[in-house]
């Protein structure tokens, strides 16, 4: 940078710098996989935005090749792609990210070799980091583009993590995870190969398929075509789900806020081309805050919705009805009562109290500390030492509304007070196959986890949804009632846990009568 | 209407306390399904933290980074979409606030400006990148468009400069 006494003299005009290195960072960050797996999907995305039905991939030891046989570029085009910033292509026209391709990996290679050939333009460049300086130059074709058009890009990796992790696996890997529907023909016939070999995609195995939907949904001037397979067996991780394909690009699984019983065995494509214009920039993901988003996640999800619901797939929640209510109401009773018992006495004392007694601030003009408003009001009533203090003070808790939360860098003036808040004990969820325990509890949170890889759910999941609503329902009860047991020592716990569903029983049968 | 979930840290069995998203147990008998979401919403607010994690070691890389209101706006549309998203399925998070600063070192008030910028800037072509987000932040609270989009005209043009004057004509409005 030019410095001196007229590096800031009125008037003289500077061209702007950019630091190459870390623009490079920057694109490649606003990915949400790693720098390998964008390299891959962003080369492979220009050579489809090129129109190529013929892409060859070699991976040798530290070399990538990838040839193609699309439109290949013009002498602009060509010019313009060595501008690291390049904007030539529009938004809402391709997959790639602004055709950044292998461009996106310069600084993690030795050089990266382009030759592209189209009727009127034939010519091959060399580019790579000079230290910090990013340049390139013209060299003679090598005649490496084999097709009428196309392009060629070799790349020579430099990082040793890199040629190790770079495996024609991997590629193979990557290509069948983001390009799948490609691979499968639903963007006309291409012929894909990795080190000379036809890369294959990930298929159903016509024989595991259990059911099968196929629709087509309308929004607006566009339609949504898709389908979704049960199959009998547990799907590969990477294709569970619906999948959403964006011109070729599997973008994101996604089911619509359905959570189908058992979902692991479930995958599809659904095809949304015209959602192209509401892909984020680097096309990972959807502006979920925009209205065709939120068009096309009602429409498709009613759709999913109903379809997991006539195949009895669909977790359904249990309604509110009378009887579940006055069950849920019996519950609370017993769960009370159980803390009353003698051999409760202790861990209630242990357990709860303690929690329920918490500091809480309310808004007072002579308050000496300072508070912020919160989401999450509740209204507490009654507080330690008297039922009648505190009666109706709005704080932080469990519910809607705004309450005060002590903080020093709040604008309101709070007292500090000791209160009564809400308790009652808090269920959280974990999937954890390799814990042996079916729940647990953390007596600091008054939180029971409840383990839903456990052997137990499992079994429960697999019953129909009707059955497996109650066995659910028994599971939870029964993990909630043995830890509150095991954690009180009591005697005998599996006495005391029969005493309790018993117990239960006999409320809710006098309850019904 | 919403269920409230609340964010906790919980102890499991190995003695290490790891994230969670809690329901009241009324809830969660009322509503046995609930499970799914709630171990969906989980990792999608981990899945947040380490975004959001990624974003502020870059904010903070340097000066000129954490005075940027597009990096800002970034981090703020990447807390947005995991809000809306929790909304959309069904639940309210109770002190997501608290969580998120607890989680990300960052102060609240510091949240609640990213939250309001966001809401505020709905597309990152409505930032400017030559206003400092110190800037921005003073002109959040003024509820009126038109007077706060004068304002960042008075900022580009050096009519007023530093945070008192922001102040200064806040109160003349």
């Amino acid at each position: 940078m030019a410095s001196g006494p007229d590096s800031w003299k009125i008037g003289v005009r500077r061209p702007s710098t950019v630091h190459f290195m870390k623009l490079i960072q920057d694109l490649r960050d606003q990915f949400p996989y790693n720098a390998l797996t964008a390299f891959i999907v962003e080369t492979f995305a220009n050579s489809l935005d090129a129109g190529s039905t013929r892409i060859d991939i070699y991976i040798g030891n530290d070399i990538v090749k990838i040839l193609d046989n699309g439109k290949g570029m013009n002498e602009a085009e060509f010019t313009d792609y060595h501008n690291l910033a390049s904007l030539s292509k529009s938004r809402g026209e391709s997959i790639g990210f602004a055709g950044v391709g292998a461009k996106i990996f310069l600084d993690k290679v030795y050089h990266i070799f382009t030759e592209t050939k189209c009727k009127k333009f034939h010519a091959a460049s060399l580019w790579a980091f000079h230290g910090e300086s990013l340049e390139y130059e013209s060299r003679p074709v090598q005649n490496r583009v084999t097709h009428n058009a196309g392009t060629y890009v070799e790349v020579k990796l430099k990082d040793a993590k890199d040629v190790k992790d770079l495996t024609i696996n991997f590629v193979k890997g990557t290509l069948q995870q983001h390009y799948n529907a490609v691979l499968q023909g639903h963007y006309g016939e291409k012929r894909i190969t990795v080190n000379n070999e036809v890369l294959q995609p990930f298929t159903q195995d016509p024989e595991t398929i259990e059911v099968k939907k196929e629709f087509i949904v309308k929004i607006g001037k566009n339609s949504v075509k898709g389908f979704i397979i049960k199959s009998n067996k547990e799907i590969n991780e990477s294709f569970q789900g619906p999948q959403i394909i964006v011109l070729g690009k599997t973008i994101i699984p996604y089911w619509f806020n359905q959570y189908p019983i058992n979902g692991e065995f479930f995958t599809g494509m659904i095809f949304a081309d015209f959602l192209i214009a509401i892909l984020t920039t680097s096309k990972s993901d959807f502006e979920r805050t925009s209205k065709l988003w939120k068009q096309f996640n009602s429409r498709v999800g009613k759709v999913v919705g109903e379809w997991l619901d006539e195949i009895g797939a669909k977790a359904k929640p249990i309604e509110q009805s009378d009887d579940l209510s006055s069950l849920s109401q019996e519950i609370e009773k017993t769960v009370n009562e159980l803390l009353k018992l003698p051999e409760f006495t202790e861990i209630a004392n242990k357990i709860f109290q303690n929690i329920m007694e918490k500091n809480v601030v309310k808004r007072s003009d002579s308050g000496e500390v300072k508070g912020i408003e919160q989401e999450g009001g509740q209204t507490v009533k009654g507080s330690l030492g008297s039922l009648n203090k505190g009666d109706g003070l709005t704080t932080f808790g469990p519910n809607d509304g705004v309450g005060i939360l002590e903080n020093d860098q709040g604008e309101e003036t709070v007292e500090r007070l000791r209160r009564r808040v809400k308790g009652g004990i808090k269920i959280s969820y974990v999937v954890n196959p390799d814990e042996l325990q079916e729940a647990w509890i953390d007596p600091s949170t008054q939180t029971v986890t409840v383990n839903q890889g456990h052997s137990s759910w499992k079994v429960a999941e697999k019953l129909n949804s009707a059955k497996s609503e109650k066995v659910t329902f028994y599971h939870m009860l029964r993990s909630v009632f043995r830890v509150l047991v095991e954690e009180a020592g009591v005697e005998s716990p599996d006495k005391t846990i029969r005493d309790l569903f018993k117990s239960l029983y006999e409320r809710l049968s006098s309850a019904r009568k | 209407m919403k269920i409230p979930v609340e964010i906790s840290k919980i102890r499991d069995p190995d003695g290490i306390e790891r994230i969670r998203f809690t329901i009241a147990f009324q809830d969660a008998i009322q509503k046995i399904s609930l499970n799914k979401p709630i171990i969906y919403l989980q990792e999608k607010y981990i899945d947040t933290i380490k975004k959001c994690e990624d974003l502020i070691v870059h904010i903070r890389e340097c000066k000129k980074n954490a005075g940027d209101p597009v990096l800002k706006w970034y981090l703020s549309d990447v807390i947005y979409n995991f809000l809306t998203e929790t909304e959309e399925i069904g639940f309210v998070i109770t002190n997501f606030t608290r969580s998120l600063s607890r989680d990300l070192g960052l102060s609240l008030r510091h949240i609640n400006y990213l939250i309001e910028f966001r809401m505020t800037y709905p597309k990152i072509e409505m930032v400017n990148k030559k206003i400092n987000w110190d800037r921005y932040k003073e002109i959040l609270d003024v509820s009126d468009n038109r007077i706060r989009q004068l304002m960042i005209e008075k900022i580009l043009n050096g009519e007023i400069r530093t945070r008192n004057e922001i102040r200064n004509f806040k109160k003349n409005i």
